[in-house]
């Protein structure tokens, strides 16, 4: 008989001997696929017959995809379970025996089991994903979107399969029991992830200046074959909620692809290496038992330290918590090595070192002995900076879309991966300044016990981020949290750079031929509504704009009021604008894409100040007059004061009801919530007007201080009134306002 | 043959076979004798490959046993607790082992299974211990393997059913040169079938000798002396042990038949009768000869 002949009646024979997996893995097919696609009809119930068979025929389009949730878990499930029962005989004496005594290589046997599983999950898989497909191009799926969906998901599915398969595989062979085999898949599949969240919260825990960027976790949630096919899958959802046929990652998939045939390859070592006496004891490598039991011991004991911590952020109760994690963990591990409950004290110099690792981790990150806090990069050391203080813009979108094969794929944003990619900060010494007197203040932060120190209690913090570009390459980042009036000279200086704008402002970096459509939003007070400015305008805006922009400084920002915006959707590779509206009509029927592209959609807005002459220039040039001032028309305002503010409580005291003195009307509600004063003299509207901020605009100004709890409605003569929200300067409010609802600055020190 | 040098294995801290020189030649039939622990399973074990040596190396007809196929198709291994697919049948079993021993005999399996009493479609698990072992057996000797070893498989058998194998293993010894390798810590099982015996005792062999030999060798002599002469008189007999009944003497002696014989009727005893030794009292004497108490060793 050949090799091959007996290879085959090997595999045969296997997959008789576990005709129950095959059952299994059937039937959650067979529910996956058919049952499932089957149902769809049932679930939607429209009038309209047209409307109800595209959302089945999408419906069932989409559950072909890969970020489905049912098929993910069959994939998982699976993967463990054929991979246990493919090799659960080394578990067993009896079991060993049989098979270690025939005439057949080790490598004969791991390849007949590990290719049965294989199979045993891709057939069932393929057929009722086939079937499933014919049953849904019946009820009106594209047989080409489908055919695309099933390769790509197929592919997808089956090479992290393979990873988690071989993996558990490995857990198989290093074990000698089946209790300790599924312990050891669990620790396969989380244990470096987990090491990452343990590392990022000893990190986030000791360090005040750690940036929270959860780069640890980032870097090792990958290095388990459960995370990184769930985040390879969700990856691949975002993609495919946003467009309709999302690119498959393909080197991710590649390096899974190699990775499970290194695990194989591993897998098939372990098993020639691996002693039949192993089968019934609990590691079948007694060489591999105490490096296994010191990396799960020290991280456990860290991780009862923080929940012990966490509970009462002492060092007392951190130490127990050390204690009591290196004790019970390394007892456990003892008792599940021997199988005998007596053995937990086995090994106790195992036990004291363990400790004393986690102890020394634990202090060196208390103590910070590594100086993480207290580090500050020579100048010359630094090649550029960026500060990221998610303060003073956090109204701008980082986000985008772009055109790609066909496709309009969007992708969110974040502040500081923008800051990080586009903001050179050249001023070393305003952002070393910044720096330093973020460490000064740490310092003081931890005598104080970690609190607030007194002399600061009524002072506005600032939390900023600084990421300092090294020479060497290497990028550092730490986090500062410091009164306001420490940093204020750096940070306005900063600010005011352009490489802080262009770094902080995406509108500082796009192009025309990006921007598909712009509109100029007026001051609610003047005139309402949205202005569209043509294709051909929007360069020259967008030019007058950026150079406006870059001569914005904070003091500008201080006295000046947002009087409009500019808003606008950006399309990177956007290509002809026809052709762009032609594929964004059919997206938008295919209902790929939302409707209101069709409407006033934007996604990027940005304040326009009475200081941006160039840009009122040329809008005015177009038409567009955003000082054009029609608040003559305006003759009664009504202020409202919401007194469950602590500041509006107070202004209750001096609030009486009915006239205040002439043109001024004062009412206090039922339940004492809302003062009301009435102002109808034009002359004294027109002198409020100013302080007013649309509430719209409110927040495109930090520097700006305004009372939210009071809000203003102006109405004309003719009786309409303009019912949008707007918030009172208090700083910019005439003195006879400030007298009438008895304001005065001293009374709230 | 079989030969093992210098064979050790250890389990952590226990040392389950200790240094073993062993030869098992073609066509002879292996008793393998010791108490529970004493190494058997574990020598046997090494000798199908199922475990690998620490030290030393077993061979089968000069060719290493452990991962080598070549090797292992030499010979059938039945386990002292053998595994059977679950819900598997007899006929389940010959298939899988004919898909791996290319000898198989399936047409000899069937009839010998009737033979014996057994449906060949029924469930496995509905047999008793002794049917199931009967099963293995059949299904070693149709693997028509050159070897066959057996671990403490007599011992689920009834009286009928062991000397109906005890033929079959002498026909097929007979017909094709089989080897059988026995493992039992009973010795009366192994008296009638096997020509050699090796005695293994905590890891190691003890004894190792053809039976043939160690009969010719040793013999009881059951005699009544003249008055006034004691068994201390026989100047000439090596005798081992000797038990005294009133004035019947029974003697375990050395030396040839023939030797014995004349020495004995030389001292012209009213009556000498020589009586021949079961393998349990070669055994005892041999043992007690090293000093080991052989009964505490095999019961």
């Amino acid at each position: 008989m050949t090799s091959k002949n007996l290879f085959f009646k090997l595999m045969r024979e296997d997959i008789k001997r576990r005709l129950w997996a095959m059952t299994l893995v059937l039937l959650a097919w067979f529910f996956v696929f058919p049952v499932r696609i089957a149902m769809i009809p049932g679930e939607y119930r429209f009038d309209n017959e047209v409307q109800r068979k595209v959302m089945i025929a999408q419906r069932a389009e989409e559950w072909f995809r890969i970020n489905n949730g049912y098929v993910i878990t069959c994939i998982i499930i699976g993967a463990v379970v054929l991979g246990l029962s493919s090799f659960s005989y080394l578990h067993s004496r009896r079991k060993v025996d049989f098979y270690h005594s025939i005439p057949v290589r080790r490598e004969t046997l791991f390849f007949v089991n590990f290719v049965d599983g294989f199979l045993l999950m891709l057939v069932p898989y393929l057929l009722f994903m086939a079937v499933g497909a014919v049953i849904a191009a019946g009820i009106g799926a594209s047989p080409a979107v489908l055919s695309v969906n099933i390769v790509k998901s197929l592919c997808f599915h089956m090479i992290y399969f393979l990873l988690m398969y071989a993996t558990v595989v490995v857990a198989m062979m290093m074990t000698g029991n089946l209790f300790l085999g599924i312990l050891g898949v669990l620790v396969f599949f989380s244990y470096v992830p987990l090491l990452g969240v343990l590392v990022e919260l000893l990190f986030d825990s000791s360090f005040v200046t750690y940036a929270n960027s959860a780069v640890f976790l980032r870097k090792m949630v990958n290095i388990s074959p459960f995370s990184a096919y769930i985040q390879a899958a969700e990856w691949v959802g975002e993609a495919e909620q946003n467009v309709f046929m999302a690119k498959l990652p393909i080197g991710q998939m590649a390096s899974a692809l190699a990775v499970a045939a290194v695990l194989m390859g591993v897998a098939l070592w372990l098993y020639q290496k691996r002693p039949s006496e192993a089968a019934g004891k609990a590691m079948a490598f007694p060489l591999s038992r105490t490096p296994i039991k010191v990396l799960l011991v020290i991280p456990l004991s860290l991780y009862s330290m923080m929940f012990f911590w966490g509970i009462r952020q002492t060092m007392p109760w951190a130490l127990f918590g050390i204690v009591f994690g290196s004790v019970f963990f390394h007892c456990l591990i003892e008792i599940l090595y021997h199988f005998d409950f007596r053995k937990l004290f086995a090994h106790p110099v195992h036990l004291v070192l363990c400790f004393a690792a986690s102890l020394a981790i634990f202090l060196g990150f208390y103590f910070d002995m590594f100086g993480y806090d207290a580090y500050l990069p020579k100048a010359d050391q630094v090649e550029s900076a960026y500060l990221d203080t998610g303060y003073f813009e956090n109204w701008v979108d980082y986000g985008t879309y772009e055109r790609q094969d066909g496709t309009i794929q969007w992708t969110n944003g974040y502040a500081e991966n923008y800051a990080r990619e586009h903001m050179m900060l050249e001023d070393k010494d305003s952002v070393l300044a910044m720096a330093s007197a973020g460490v000064s203040y740490l310092d003081e932060f931890k005598k104080n016990g970690r609190s607030i120190p007194q002399r600061y209690e009524d002072e506005e913090m600032l939390n900023y981020t600084i990421g300092y570009r090294m020479k060497s390459g290497k990028i550092k980042i730490r986090r500062y949290f410091v009164p306001r009036s420490m940093v204020d000279t750096a940070c306005e200086t900063i600010l005011n750079s352009i490489e802080y704008k262009e770094g902080r402002y995406p509108v500082m970096q796009q192009s025309a031929d990006e921007v598909y459509q712009m509109y100029v939003r007026f001051h609610e007070g003047a005139r309402a509504g949205l202005q569209e400015l043509e294709p051909s305008q929007i360069e020259a805006v967008l030019a007058a704009y950026q150079k406006d922009m870059e001569a914005l400084t904070v003091n500008t920002q201080k006295e000046e009021n947002v009087m409009g915006m500019l808003l606008y959707v950006v399309v990177k590779d956007m290509g002809d604008r026809e052709e762009f509206d032609s594929l964004l009509e059919k997206k938008i029927e295919k209902q790929e894409i939302s409707a209101n592209w069709r409407g006033t959609y934007y996604q990027q807005q940005y304040p326009i100040y009475p200081s941006f002459e160039n840009t009122l220039k040329v809008l005015r040039g177009f038409g567009v007059d955003l000082e054009e001032d029609t608040y003559s028309d305006y003759v009664q305002c009504k202020i409202e004061i919401m007194t469950y503010y602590a500041e509006g409580h107070k202004l209750l005291e001096t609030a009486v009801n009915g006239m205040v003195r002439e043109g001024v009307q004062c009412s206090i509600d039922e339940d004492g919530e809302k003062i009301t004063y009435v102002y109808t003299n034009p002359d004294e509207v027109a002198q409020i007007y100013p302080a007013l901020i649309p509430s719209q605009y409110a927040n495109l100004n930090v520097w700006s201080s305004y009372e939210d709890y009071i809000e203003v409605t102006l109405q004309k003569a003719s009786g309409s009134s303009l019912t949008r929200t707007h918030y009172l300067k208090l700083n910019q409010a005439p003195d006879f306002l400030l007298e009438d609802i008895g304001y005065f600055s001293h009374l709230y020190e | 043959m079989i030969q093992a040098v210098n064979v050790t294995k250890r389990f952590e801290d226990i040392l389950a076979v200790d240094h073993i020189h062993a030869e098992i030649k073609e066509g002879n039939v292996f008793g393998l004798i010791g108490t529970n622990g004493a190494g058997k399973s574990t020598f046997l074990r090494m000798v199908s490959g199922v475990l690998k040596p620490d030290e030393g190396e077993i061979t089968v007809d000069g060719t290493k046993v452990f991962e080598s196929v070549t090797a292992k198709k030499k010979f059938f291994y039945i386990s002292d607790d053998a595994y059977y697919f679950s819900n598997a049948s007899p006929e389940e079993m010959m298939q899988f082992y004919a898909s791996v021993y290319p000898a198989f005999d399936r047409a000899r399996f069937q009839k010998l299974l009737k033979g014996f009493d057994l449906d060949i479609r029924r469930k496995m698990n509905t047999f008793s211990k002794g049917m199931k072992k009967q099963v293995s057996i059949l299904l070693g000797l149709c693997a028509n393997t050159e070897y066959i070893l057996c671990d403490e498989t007599f011992d689920g058998l009834d009286p009928v059913m062991r000397q109906a194998v005890k033929s079959l293993f002498a026909e097929d010894m007979e017909e094709r040169n089989l080897t059988p390798v026995i493992a039992s810590h009973n010795l009366r099982e192994l008296e009638d079938i096997c020509d050699h015996v090796g005695l293994l005792h905590k890891g190691g062999i003890l004894l190792s000798k053809e039976l043939d030999d160690m009969k010719l060798n040793i013999h009881k002599v059951q005699c009544v002396l003249e008055e006034g002469m004691r068994a201390e008189d026989l100047m000439g007999l090596d005798t081992i042990k000797m038990e005294k009944r009133g004035r019947l003497y029974t003697l375990t002696v050395r030396g040839s038949r023939d030797e014995v014989e004349s020495l004995m009727t030389g001292y012209h005893p009213v009556f000498y009768e020589l009586i021949p030794l079961s393998l349990e009292e070669i055994f005892i004497s041999e043992t007690e000869v090293v000093g080991y108490d052989i009964k505490k060793l095999i019961f």
